[in-house]
């Protein structure tokens, strides 16, 4: 009998799960069977595996055959098993040493004619193998793209089966080059079209530098989405680890996105996607668009248009920055840590803010803003009126290239001073640590306490300008949180938008 | 069947309009003629159409049953030769027979204006109407407008610091609260002022019968003030009837590049009073003999700086953070403060998210 154990691995949600692959020949009738919960293309190996082996002079023997793969209680999906289970058999058939797979994770698809495949989606399985202390992999070539930025491991890529053998035969490995991960690009739309509208380019650059959840609230042509379009080109890139944790996210979902795009992810899903699309979900579950936005943006453009159970169901992400998901076989867990930028018109006709202009009732206004519960209104940090323009556009303007690099040198700032509390932007610190982390200026405590006593603000709408003071001193570059920032935080809190005919 | 019951009938649920009724008034002298003529005389005297509803009117019970139903809604029913009947309206032509009341008695003023304007105001509107008819209520002048949106419900709640200063004529039946963003006014109202209309509990709020709600408005009062109006606005069918019933008329002028304006103006060049404030509007009453001292005067305050640069800069017009900022030259987290400092201290109102105007009542 004999008896031989692979490492591989699948995708599951968004992580990557190691899996054994087991097979075992042993003398009796000729049969293959393949076991552990397959779905139907991993099933589907068994015929790929015969005729791969068969290619390289190496038919499978005719004996009773059985592959596990296992755990076998979770269901296999994708083509990643069919090279290790064709390693699997070169060990069996003592072609190559056996003692030396213990240690080696494999992934790839195989072809009848013995080519290795990329399975496109093996960056979260080597990244997970990498975490428990796996350090060789075999790849299929195709697959370089997406595994070739990961430090402190040897990538062996394949093209071929017969390559296994010639590198256990001591010829000279197609060893992966490393690449260094790419710099930014810049993005076709620049804040420089944008003439004017101080306080709203004011208001996102605050955003984007403490990573505030931004509510943008204005007439039809104001610049709303003039402005959303614009911010890319204002974000810092992503830093290697987050890197890769993005790129994990694209490549088990499918989407094409390479390594070395340092941009963070931006998603504008339109105002029509269902729930699943958004929040992630199905049988398998898949990423939504929240898990996609992950170390990035969501932009919800036309805030009141999306499905009410969509925007009622962002809340739990907002505060746990994950999403949980319960299927029959396990709990999926999947990241959510996005920032969320929404626009939105003040009444069904748009232009409640405009002088006059507006001819909605009461009643419906109210309608139309019932759809947005307090309790998510209450997520946003920053919310901000934004109108038309008046007719003298003489305002400055600055290239996003500016702004960039002054929202990169104060993101790093920003670090530094969170570092050590466990932070690493200002909108993420709890309730309990804002006065321990902000130095406030007793002029601006002052300030605060008089708002409160005169109900301008709640205790929690007060945390909530702190945190939001201590964008603005450090954007202002003073260490102290001074009146002026506390005044500028409490024109971004909410207020009441409907007001009496 | 009571004689004023005889009223009730002709003039709620009889069906017929308010100048049929006086025509037929004519001839018959009395409801209860009308009431006891048998139908092929009638059928000569009405037409066709609200011939039916007009004879299945015709039964005591029920004219009973519903004339009872008014007091459970606290509703009042009054008359034309009753002493609670508003007094100026019984000098129009087609002053309605009944008229309903809710809230209070309304106490005929020595002078009463109408202040009427357009439903889709501008701020500046909003609150030179409030400010005018505060003032105009503080020398003890009675207010009359139509609870609409916008113009309507300001000169009301200016009015309504002052218990019984102000009445309200509805375009529909007097238990409906009709538009709904007023709600809040009409409890107020019913609480402390008055509500008057001609139409029985139930009518729709059709739109043909605003026009003829306004008849009632010029009706009431002595003079008519529009603060706001644009070219094909409803309240200039009230002034048009205020002319026909030979009151004074007042516009407030806004700026010549204003579509919101446009009506005003054009009353303006017609002879309308241009008014800029409640002496204007006293001049042209000299039998008004109360006392103009106590008439505010908007006056300077001194502010300190950056108070006084933002303040200088905000408007009746609307005005943003970001072009107030712009135009005081400071920064947002200074422009914000001396706002925050400026509204407390009731200087300026914010009416949206950071959107700020100038409370005519301080400096």
């Amino acid at each position: 009998m004999l008896y031989q154990e692979v490492l591989s691995g699948i995708v599951s949600g968004v992580e990557g799960q190691l899996i054994h692959v087991e097979i075992e020949i042993r003398n009796g009738l000729p049969y293959f069977i393949m076991v552990g919960y397959l779905s139907k293309e991993a099933a589907e190996a068994k015929e790929r595996v015969a005729s791969a082996m068969r290619s390289i002079g190496h038919p499978l023997p005719s004996m009773r055959i059985t592959v596990n793969l296992s755990p076998a209680n979770i269901r296999k999906k994708g083509t990643a098993f069919d090279f290790p289970i064709a390693v699997a058999f070169l060990a069996c058939l003592g072609l190559i040493p056996a003692s030396e797979l213990k240690d080696i994770c494999v992934l790839g698809e195989l072809g009848l004619n013995g080519r290795i495949h990329g399975t496109r989606n093996c960056l979260p399985i080597v990244l997970e193998a990498k975490k428990q202390g796996i350090r060789r992999f075999f790849i299929a070539a195709e697959d370089q793209d997406s595994v070739d930025a990961i430090e402190g491991i040897e990538i062996i890529l394949m093209n071929r089966l017969s390559d296994v053998l010639e590198y256990f035969q001591g010829r000279k490995p197609r060893m992966l080059r490393r690449k260094r991960l790419g710099e930014s690009v810049p993005e076709a739309e620049d804040f420089y079209d944008m003439k004017g509208q101080e306080h709203l380019k004011r208001a996102i650059e605050i955003a984007v530098t403490g990573r505030h959840h931004l509510l943008l609230i204005g007439s039809p042509g104001s610049g709303k989405t003039m402005a959303i379009k614009r911010i890319p080109s204002i974000l810092y890139p992503l830093t290697d680890r987050e890197r890769f944790e993005v790129q994990s996210i694209y490549d088990a979902s499918g989407i094409p996105r390479k390594i070395a795009d340092p941009r963070r992810p931006f998603r504008e899903p339109h105002s029509s996607i269902p729930f699943t699309a958004l929040l992630g979900g199905g049988r398998d579950p898949r990423a939504g668009e929240i898990t996609l936005a992950h170390r990035g943006i969501l932009v919800l453009d036309e805030l009141m248009e999306f499905r009410r159970e969509c925007l009622d169901a962002l809340r739990q992400p907002l505060e746990e920055k994950q999403i949980q998901m319960s299927r029959l076989d396990r709990n999926y867990v999947f990241p959510a840590d996005f920032q969320l930028i929404a626009a939105m018109n003040p009444c069904p006709c748009g232009f409640a803010l405009e002088d006059g202009k507006c001819r909605c009732s009461l009643a419906q206004k109210q309608r139309y803003l019932h759809k947005l519960s307090g309790p998510l209104l209450d997520r946003f940090d920053m919310v901000l009126t934004v109108r038309e323009e008046s007719e003298d556009l003489r305002g400055t303007r600055e290239t996003s290239k500016a702004i960039r690099e002054r929202i990169r040198n104060n993101v790093a700032l920003e670090h530094q001073a969170l570092a050590g509390t466990g932070y690493s932007f200002f909108s993420e610190i709890k309730q309990r640590d804002i006065e321990k982390i902000g130095k406030i200026a007793d002029e601006g405590m002052e300030f605060l306490q008089k708002a409160y006593d005169l109900k301008k603000i709640t205790k929690r709408g007060a945390d909530k300008i702190l945190r939001l003071a201590m964008t603005i001193a450090l954007i202002d570059g003073t260490d102290e949180i001074l009146l002026p920032h506390i005044a500028e935080a409490m024109t971004f809190r909410n207020t009441e938008f409907v007001r009496e005919g | 069947m009571e004689d004023k019951l005889y009223w009730y009938w002709l003039s709620a649920i009889s069906g017929i309009s308010c100048r049929k009724q006086h025509q037929l008034m004519k001839v018959f002298l009395h409801p209860k003629e009308l009431f006891l003529t048998p139908s092929h005389i009638i059928e000569e005297k009405i037409t066709r159409k609200i011939l039916p509803r007009f004879l299945e009117s015709r039964r005591e019970d029920l004219i009973q049953k519903s004339y009872d139903a008014l007091e459970k809604q606290q509703i009042q029913f009054l008359l034309y030769n009753e002493t609670e009947y508003p007094r100026r309206l019984k000098k129009i032509y087609d002053y309605p027979y009944g008229m309903f009341r809710k809230g209070q008695a309304w106490e005929e003023k020595a002078l009463t204006i109408a202040v009427v304007g357009s439903r889709n105001p501008t701020a500046y509107g909003m609150e030179v109407t409030k400010y005018l008819s505060r003032e105009l209520t503080k020398l003890g002048v009675g207010i009359v407008s139509g609870l609409a949106k916008g113009i309507d419900g300001a000169a009301h709640r200016g009015a309504c610091i002052i218990q019984g200063s102000t009445v309200g004529i509805l375009g529909c039946g007097i238990d409906r609260i009709y538009p709904w963003d007023n709600y809040q006014l009409f409890y107020e109202m019913y609480e402390t002022q008055t509500v008057f209309s001609e139409y029985p509990p139930g009518t729709a709020p059709n739109p043909w019968r605003f026009p003829e709600r306004n008849r009632i408005i010029s009706g009431m009062s002595d003079g008519i003030l529009v603060t706001e109006a644009e070219e094909k606005s409803g309240s200039l069918i009230t002034a048009d009837l205020g002319l026909e019933q030979n009151k004074e008329i007042f516009a407030v002028p806004g700026p010549i590049t204003s579509k919101k304006h446009e009506g005003c103006h054009g009353l303006i060049k017609q002879g309308a009073k241009l008014t800029e404030t409640v002496e204007d509007i006293l001049s042209e009453f000299p039998n008004f003999t109360k006392s103009s001292k106590n008439i505010r005067h908007f006056q300077k305050k001194s502010l300190a700086n950056p108070e006084k640069k933002v303040y200088d800069v905000v408007d009746l017009y609307p005005r943003h953070l970001d072009e107030i900022a712009g135009a005081a030259k400071l920064s947002f987290g200074e422009t914000a403060a001396a706002l925050f400092y400026l509204e407390s201290e009731g200087y300026v109102k914010q009416i949206h998210q950071n959107i700020y105007i100038k409370n005519i009542y301080k400096g």
